[in-house]
C-alpha cells in the first residue's frame, strides 16, 4: 500500500507542481494496518491530508469501514474484491470491484495486487499517463533486489487499466 | 649556601603542564590525587604534548584536576567526560583526548559509556581513580568499595546481598577486543608512583599511534571518607585495596588484529550499489 | 534548473543539515526519527563529516557538546524519549553558551508511548526542557521544505546566539513526502568562534576558562535575559493566512498547521471568515502578534495534537480578552495512537463554535 503511494507520488512528481504523500501506519516495520494520501495538485496542497479524498484504493476489511463512507461525492472508490466482501450502499460514488489479489495470482506474485490497483486508479482519473508510473518503478528498482521483478510490475499496471477500459466498454466484470 | 653559590642546575620545580595560579584548590591531607596530578603534568611534559591534549573531566574529586592541568578542558556532566572525549577526538583526531573519572564517573553513572567507548576501540585514554567510594559526595558506597567497607550509605558496611561485589573495571576492559592498553597501578610508594607514571605515558603512547583506547586505573587513598590517618589509609591501600583490585597490565598491544568476512559483508538490508 | 526532488520531511532535514554545513552528527535510533540518522550515515562521510550512532542518547548529546565545543557545526536527532534522556547536556551546554542543534521528531507521549505523530512535546521544549532556568529557540516545520530550510536557520542561530536550537517535528512532517528545493540558504555572517576548545597550540597557549560564570551566576542569568530579549526582538517567524479580515484566528504549528490552512481554505469557500496563525518559532513566541489579531477577532480557536500545551501559551498572549477554544487530541480520527486531526474535523469544530456563540 505505501510502495504504491510512494510509487504513485515520485510518478506525479515530474507531472504536478505539488505532490503530499502522507503515509499513517503502525509502530513495527512490517505488518499491521496502513494508509496513505497521495494529493497531486497543480495548487499548492495546503492540508498534509483530507478526511475525504476524490478517491480511494481500499485493499481491506478496516481500510473499507474507515474510508468507504469518507469519499467525496463523485468521487471514485476502487476496492480489491478478493480481500473485501462489502457492496457499497452509496449511490454517489463510482465503485469498481476489482479481485486485485486473485488476477495478481494468475500472474504469479501476489504482492503486485497494489500495481494493479494503481493502474486501474490511473486509467479510470488519467491522473499520470501509465509510462509516467512505468519510469518511475524503473528509477526506483533498477539496479536493487527488486529488479527481477519489474516486468511482471509493468504488466500489472497494464493488466489494472485494462480492467477499467474492459469495464466501461461492458467487459466481464461490470461495476 | 656560602656567599657567591650560583644555581647551575634546577633539580627540583613542577611540570610545565601543572598550574598552581589558576584558581585556588586543595586535596585533604593524604589524598592521593595531588601524586597522579604531578604523574600527568611529568608525562604531557615528557611526550609534548601540552598544546594538543584535551582533558574531559568528570564530576567529582578527580574534576579538581581540571584547574591544575595547564591544558585545554571541558567541564562534564557526572559519568559523561568519556562520551565527550570520545566526541571531540572523533572530529578532533589530532588532539590527545583524556578523560578523568571516578568509581562513580566510570563505574557506575557512566559505566555504559565505558563498555562503548571499549568496543568501538576510540582511541582516546581515561584515566581511571578509584578510592573505594564517593569522595566529593561525602563517601556513600560506589561500586568499586570493598566488601564490609563502611560508607555513609551502608552504615553496616557493604553487603552483597544487597550492594554487590566490587566491580574490576580493568579486568573487564582487557576482555574487550577494542582496548590496547589497560593498567592498574598505585601512588602510594615511590616505587608505584614511577609504575604509574610509566602507565600513564604508555596509554597516551597507544593513542598517538592511534591503536585505539587505552585505560589506566590508579587506587587512590581517601583518608577523610575512609575515616582513617593519611599514613593509615596510605596502609590500607597496600593492605586491603590492592588486595581486591591486584595491580598488574592487563593488555599492551601494539595492533587489534581483527578480520572481516566478506560473506558477512555480502548479508544485509542494505544492498550495494 | 533548481535541485527539486520528493522528499519526506526526515530526508529533507538530512539535506537541511548538509546543505548547512553542519559536519558532526551523534544520533541513536528511534521510530520515527530513524531516516534522519539513516540518511546520514550515508551522506554526511560523502562531505567529510562525521557520524556516528551512540549507545544512547545521553551518549550522542554529550558527543554533540565535545565535538561543539571545538567549533564544528554538530547536530542531532531524536524523538520524544531521547529529548527527556538528553535535557542534563542541554542545560549543560546553556550554561556553557554551546552551540547545537537537536531535532525531536515528536512522538506519541508520555512514556516510551507510541511511535507516530503528536504534539505531546511542545511544553518541554519551549520552556528549556531541563534543569536551571535556561531557553532553547524552537523552530517548528511544517513541510518538506521547511524542514530543509529551517534546519540551516537552526544551524545558523545556533552559532549566532550560542545556543541550543530546537527542531520541532512530528512523525506526519517526518514522514509525509513532498517536493522540495534544495537551496543552500545564506542568513548572514556570523560571529567568530573565538570559545573553541583546540588545544592550546591553537589558541597561543591561552587557557580556556571552563566554568565562565563560576563567580558570577547572577551576571550569566542576567546576560542570558538579555540575550533571551534580543532573540524575542529579531527571530520571531509565523505565516498569517487569511488573517486580515479574520473573525476566528486557528492557531497552530507542525502538521496541524497544515490541517488548519486547508479548514480555512474550506471554510472560506463556504463565505466563513477564518484565518491561521501558523507558528514558526514556538520559542520565541509571537506575543503581539497574536494579541493584535486576537483584538479584531471574536474568538481564536487552538489546533494541537495533545491535551492542550499551545493553548496556555495562546491564553497567556491573549490576556482574557478574546474567548480562547481548543481542539485538542480528541480531534483526531481514531483513538488509538494512529489518528491525526484531519481540515474536515476542525471545519466541523469552527462550525459547531460559531453556532453556539
Amino acid at each position: 500500500m505505501l510502495t504504491m503511494g510512494k510509487v504513485l507520488a515520485q510518478a506525479g512528481s515530474s507531472h504536478y507542481r505539488y505532490v503530499t504523500y502522507h503515509p499513517n501506519y503502525g509502530p513495527s516495520m512490517r505488518g499491521g494496518e496502513c494508509e496513505c494520501t497521495v494529493t497531486l495538485s497543480n495548487k499548492e496542497n495546503t492540508s498534509i491530508a483530507s478526511r475525504n479524498p476524490s478517491a480511494a484504493i481500499l485493499m481491506g476489511a478496516g481500510a473499507w469501514m474507515l474510508h468507504e463512507p469518507q469519499v467525496k461525492p463523485g468521487g471514485l472508490l476502487l476496492v480489491d474484491s478478493s480481500i473485501v466482501a462489502e457492496r457499497t450502499m452509496r449511490d454517489d460514488v463510482t465503485v469498481h470491484y476489482i479481485p486485485a489479489t486473485q488476477m495478481a495470482l494468475e500472474l504469479g506474485l501476489a504482492m503486485v495486487s497494489n500495481l494493479i490497483l494503481l493502474g486501474a486508479y490511473l486509467e479510470a482519473t488519467k491522473a499520470l499517463p501509465l509510462e509516467a508510473i512505468e519510469k518511475a518503478l524503473k528509477d526506483k528498482y533498477t539496479g536493487t533486489k527488486g529488479e527481477r521483478f519489474l516486468p511482471i510490475d509493468l504488466e500489472a499496471i497494464k493488466l489494472g487499466a485494462k480492467f477499467i477500459t474492459d469495464s466501461q466498454t461492458g467487459g466481464r466484470h461490470g461495476t | 649556601m656560602g656567599e657567591g653559590a650560583v644555581i647551575k642546575q634546577q633539580v627540583v620545580g613542577k611540570p610545565k603542564a601543572v598550574q598552581l595560579d589558576f584558581m585556588p584548590f586543595k586535596f585533604c591531607p593524604g589524598c592521593h590525587e595531588s601524586l597522579v596530578w604531578r604523574a600527568l603534568g611529568e608525562v604531557i611534559d615528557e611526550l609534548d604534548i601540552q598544546g594538543k591534549a584535551i582533558a574531559c573531566l568528570d564530576i567529582g574529586c578527580s574534576g579538581v584536576l581540571m584547574v591544575g592541568l595547564a591544558v585545554d578542558g571541558l567541564h562534564c556532566l557526572h559519568g559523561r567526560s568519556t562520551a565527550v572525549a570520545a566526541g571531540v577526538k572523533r572530529v578532533l583526531p589530532q588532539a590527545i583526548c583524556f578523560n578523568i573519572g571516578g568509581d562513580g564517573s566510570l563505574c557506575a553513572i557512566g559505566a555504559g559509556h565505558m563498555v562503548n567507548v571499549m568496543m568501538r576501540s576510540d582511541p582516546i585514554t581515561t584515566i581511571f581513580l578509584n578510592n573505594s567510594g564517593y569522595g566529593m559526595t561525602g563517601g556513600q558506597v560506589a561500586p568499586t568499595s570493598l566488601i564490609g567497607l563502611r560508607t555513609t550509605t551502608t552504615p553496616e558496611g557493604r553487603d552483597v546481598q544487597s550492594t554487590g561485589f566490587p566491580l574490576h573495571l580493568s579486568e573487564i576492559a582487557a576482555t574487550m577486543l577494542g582496548t590496547a592498553y589497560v593498567s592498574r597501578v598505585s601512588v602510594h610508594t615511590p616505587a608505584n608512583y614511577q609504575k604509574a607514571r610509566k602507565a600513564i605515558k604508555t596509554a597516551f603512547q597507544k593513542q598517538m599511534d592511534g591503536v585505539g583506547y587505552s585505560l589506566v586505573e590508579i587506587l587512590c587513598a581517601c583518608p577523610p571518607n575512609w575515616g582513617l590517618s593519611p599514613l593509615a589509609a596510605n596502609s590500607f591501600v597496600e593492605e586491603k585495596l590492592i588486595g581486591e583490585f591486584p595491580l598488574g597490565e592487563f593488555k599492551n598491544v601494539d595492533k587489534i588484529e581483527y578480520t572481516v568476512d566478506p560473506e558477512i559483508n555480502r548479508v544485509g538490508r542494505v544492498k550495494r550499489g | 534548473m533548481a535541485d527539486r526532488r520528493l522528499l519526506s520531511g526526515n530526508e529533507a532535514i538530512g539535506w537541511g543539515a548538509i546543505l548547512g554545513e553542519c559536519k558532526a552528527f551523534f544520533g541513536y535510533p528511534i521510530t520515527p526519527q530513524s531516516e534522519i540518522l539513516e540518511f546520514l550515515a550515508t551522506e554526511l562521510p560523502k562531505v567529510g563529516g562525521v557520524f556516528l550512532q551512540t549507545e544512547d542518547e545521553i551518549a550522542a548529546v554529550s558527543m554533540v557538546y565535545g565535538s561543539s565545543m571545538t567549533g564544528t557545526r554538530t547536530m542531532s536527532a531524536t524523538s520524544s524519549p531521547g529529548i527527556s534522556l538528553m535535557q542534563e547536556t542541554v542545560s549543560l551546554m546553556a550554561y556553557l553558551k554551546v552551540p547545537s542543534v537537536i531535532v525531536d521528531v515528536c512522538r506519541f507521549g508520555p512514556g516510551s508511548g507510541m511511535a507516530q505523530t503528536s504534539q505531546t512535546d511542545y511544553r518541554q521544549v519551549t520552556k528549556g526542557g531541563g534543569h536551571g532556568g535556561y531557553r532553547c529557540i524552537v523552530l517548528a516545520p511544517s513541510s518538506s521544505q521547511e524542514c530543509c530550510d529551517l534546519v540551516q536557520l537552526a544551524l545558523w542561530l545556533a552559532d549566532r546566539y550560542q545556543m541550543t536550537v530546537y527542531v520541532l517535528t512530528d512523525a506526519t512532517i517526518g514522514q509525509s513526502c513532498e517536493l522540495v528545493d534544495l537551496k543552500t540558504r545564506d542568513f548572514g555572517a556570523l560571529p567568530d568562534k573565538d570559545w573553541v576548545i583546540r588545544g592550546l597550540d591553537a589558541r597561543g597557549g591561552v587557557r580556556q576558562g571552563f566554568h565562565q560564570h563560576m563567580w558570577d551566576y547572577v551576571g550569566y542569568h542576567q546576560d542570558m535575559n538579555e540575550k533571551y530579549r534580543e532573540i524575542a526582538e529579531n527571530e520571531i517567524k509565523y505565516e498569517a493566512y487569511c488573517a486580515d479580515d479574520a473573525e476566528v484566528i486557528l492557531v497552530a504549528y507542525g502538521y496541524v498547521s497544515r490541517m488548519a490552512k486547508g479548514a480555512v481554505d474550506l471554510v472560506r469557500e463556504e463565505g466563513l471568515k477564518v484565518g491561521l496563525l501558523r507558528l514558526i518559532t514556538l520559542w520565541p513566541f509571537p506575543t503581539n502578534t497574536l494579541r493584535e489579531l486576537g483584538s479584531r477577532a471574536r474568538r481564536v480557536l487552538v489546533v494541537e495534537h495533545s491535551s492542550g500545551l499551545l493553548v496556555e501559551d495562546v491564553e497567556c498572549a491573549l490576556q482574557g480578552k478574546v474567548p480562547v477554544h481548543l481542539l485538542g487530541i480528541w480531534g483526531t480520527h481514531r483513538r488509538d495512537s494512529s489518528g491525526i486531526i484531519y481540515p474536515e474535523r476542525i471545519v466541523e469544530e469552527i462550525k459547531q463554535m460559531e453556532s453556539v456563540a
